[in-house]
């Protein structure tokens, strides 16, 4: 192989060998015009490639935002309760961050709630190349802290469950986690059907109606400040259908910033905790014992003195000095009367007809704190006295609101739901008691609000027929006098009964405002008596339809 | 010879056609994403301002604004009459 940059043969003075030495070069040359066609080639079937072939599919951000699509809630009447909104995760480059100490202090300026100490620990922590500082931020705190101009501080996208209504039936709504998975109320007891209603775009509706949710709330917190009592709840139902169109639990929480699971405004009494209702029962009690055919006609009861039964003293807090019949031991809420009627049933068959009112089940409402009512099997005299007045057997509210929707259906029961109820769904009707029973004793609720217990429930024109409870908590040793539960349940109107509402204070005082007493009848039937006035034109009732003195008030159009 | 030179015009033809219209293809791909980009970010905006709305006509804040603004107070049975009876 000779050099190709030989300087003698450049120089000319080899010319004979030149032809001999041309063939190698052509070779060369040859050799390198393959290469480069090769080259060539190779481009070209890739510009080809890139300009026929299919692109490359990236990925689009709305599709990914769509993910676990979550319906948004509406109550009855398409007002937004709960809504998923864009939202955005505050991050940060340890190694792009010059002043941790400075950003901290900054970040926390702008997002008060922010620990300042830990945001400064993390963001000096240069073994990592990211670090999340908060979830959940509005599009307007992004652009606050945009604003800051940080280095290193990032945005990434997210989204997060919003309640417009704050504190609005906190319990019933409940909320969500980061994930946007259900943790409490029916974000997690409707869960399978908000992730199905939200892969199909619609809302979910509830049967909420939130005028009367915040009537219901505001009338309760007046309650409960005027008996300084240590909680209230109410449920208000719509009895023909179980659509629950209120239910509250005091004190709340914000959902949008829930407290710990534990913390004491997380107890939902109205579904969440079971309570000794007391006199709330009887009518139950009294239904049962005249569709059994235990009471003749005309029979009645002395009340004056206190009953032995066992080693129990039975005694009527407002005792009568003439006899009383089954009417009149309903209206004054005669302890008396129903350990008799118990007695006369039998614990079995009283237990029996409690379990027919749905009062010994777990409530089929679809929260998912629900607990088992606590109903032991006694059967001695002294057990089977209590039981009649609604003693020894603990329940929820929701389960009692459900069964007092008898009184609204022929003596059959509806199960409580928060589902909106759609045209053409059906309503599961449970016979529970004979219709004449159920109409005698609504009759006798009707007499305990005109002349009895609920007497300060009665609202002008609106024939309510109320049930009144006072209930002492079990404490150390037996029942505690100073911790009651002071209750009641009504059924409206009377003549048409279509609604049901249980309202009870949890551990009410007697104060002066409350006429020196924590009786159901003093602290629960005011609260009702106003409820039922605002709600009564919500409900499309006309209070003032049946008063004869509004009548004459009302010329003017 | 010329059968030959038509059918590479047409080749040629034919490919020109073909790299135009998938050109085509990718600018329309890249609308469509765009678009479907700003209807996200629309959809964002109509629940944050349905929150918004929502926040602003919630009962209790309403009930304030009439008791403070207009000193209304909730309705009492007594302001209500039946059409029939309430006529002279």
């Amino acid at each position: 192989m000779t050099a190709l940059f030989d300087p003698i043969r450049w120089g000319g003075a080899a010319r004979r060998s030149a032809v001999v030495e041309a063939a190698p070069a052509r070779r060369r040359i040859r050799a390198m015009a393959a290469l480069l066609m090769v080259a060539f080639a190779a481009l070209g079937l890739r510009a080809i490639a890139l300009a026929f072939g299919a692109p490359p599919q990236e990925s689009s951000p709305a599709t990914a935002m769509a993910a676990p699509a979550r319906a948004d809630l509406v109550d009855r009447n398409g007002v937004l309760l709960a809504v998923t909104l864009p939202a955005y995760t505050l991050a940060a480059n340890p190694h792009e961050v010059w002043d941790p100490a400075d950003v901290a202090a900054q970040l926390s300026r702008a997002l008060p709630g922010l620990d300042r100490a830990a945001t400064e620990r993390r963001l000096a922590d240069r073994s990592r190349r990211l670090v999340y500082l908060r979830r959940g931020l509005t599009e307007r705190q992004r652009d606050q802290i945009f604003a800051l101009g940080l280095p290193g501080v990032t945005f990434e996208p997210d989204r997060r469950r919003v309640y417009p209504h704050g504190r609005l039936a906190a319990h019933a709504l409940g909320h969500t986690d980061f994930q946007l998975a259900g943790v409490a109320g029916v974000e997690r007891g409707l869960e399978a059907d908000i992730l199905r209603a939200g892969a199909s775009g619609r809302p979910l509706a509830l049967s909420l109606d939130v005028r009367i949710q915040h009537a219901l709330e505001a009338e309760l917190a007046v309650g409960m400040e005027r008996a300084e009592a240590q909680g209230a709840a109410g449920v208000v139902l719509d009895g023909r259908t179980g659509e629950v169109l209120a239910i509250a639990s005091l004190p709340d929480f914000d959902p949008n910033a829930p407290p710990a699971l534990d913390a004491p405004s997380r107890a939902a009494r109205a579904t969440g905790v079971v309570f000794e209702m007391g006199s709330t029962l009887k009518p139950f009690t009294t239904m049962a014992a005249l569709q059994a055919g235990l009471v003749r006609p005309g029979e009645t009861w002395v009340t004056r003195d206190p009953v032995r039964v066992g080693s129990l003293s039975v005694r009527d807090v407002s005792p009568s000095p003439t006899p009383i019949g089954l009417e009149e031991g309903l209206a004054r809420s005669s302890n008396i009367v129903a350990a008799d009627l118990a007695r006369r049933l039998s614990a079995p068959r009283l237990r029996e007809a409690y379990a027919r009112a749905g009062l010994l089940d777990r409530s089929p409402i679809e929260t998912p704190e629900q607990p088992a009512p606590i109903a032991p099997r006694r059967e001695d005299p002294v057990s089977t006295a209590v039981l009649g007045y609604g003693h020894g057997i603990a329940t929820t509210m929701i389960a009692l609101a459900g069964a007092y929707t008898v009184f609204c259906n022929e003596g059959a029961r509806v199960a409580p739901t928060l589902r909106a109820h759609a045209d053409g769904d059906e309503i599961v009707r449970t016979p529970a008691f004979d219709p004449h029973a159920a109409r005698a004793v609504l009759a006798m609720m009707r007499r305990a609000a005109t002349n009895g217990t609920a007497r300060l429930a009665e609202t002008p024109g609106l024939a309510v027929a109320a049930k009144t409870g006072t209930a002492e908590k079990p404490g150390r040793g037996g029942y505690d006098p100073d911790r009651r539960l002071s209750s009641i349940a009504a059924v409206f109107p009377a003549h048409d009964p279509a609604y049901v509402v249980v309202l009870a204070l949890d551990e009410p005082r007697a104060t002066e405002r409350t006429g020196g007493r924590a009786t159901g009848g003093a602290v629960a039937a005011p609260v009702l008596a106003k409820l039922l006035a605002r709600i009564a034109p919500m409900l499309e009732l006309s209070p003032g339809a049946a008063a004869p003195h509004t009548a004459a008030a009302g010329g003017a159009p | 010879m010329t059968f030959r030179i038509a059918a590479i015009v047409l080749i040629l033809a034919l490919a020109l056609g073909l790299y135009v219209s998938k050109t085509e293809a990718d600018r329309a791909r890249a609308r469509v994403q765009a678009a479907e980009r700003e209807a996200a970010a629309l959809r964002g905006e109509v629940a944050t301002l349905a929150a918004e709305a929502a926040h602003l006509g919630s009962p209790e804040r309403i009930e304030q604004l009439a008791e403070d603004g207009l000193g209304l107070e909730p309705m009492t049975p007594e302001r209500l009459a039946d059409r029939e009876e309430g006529r002279p």
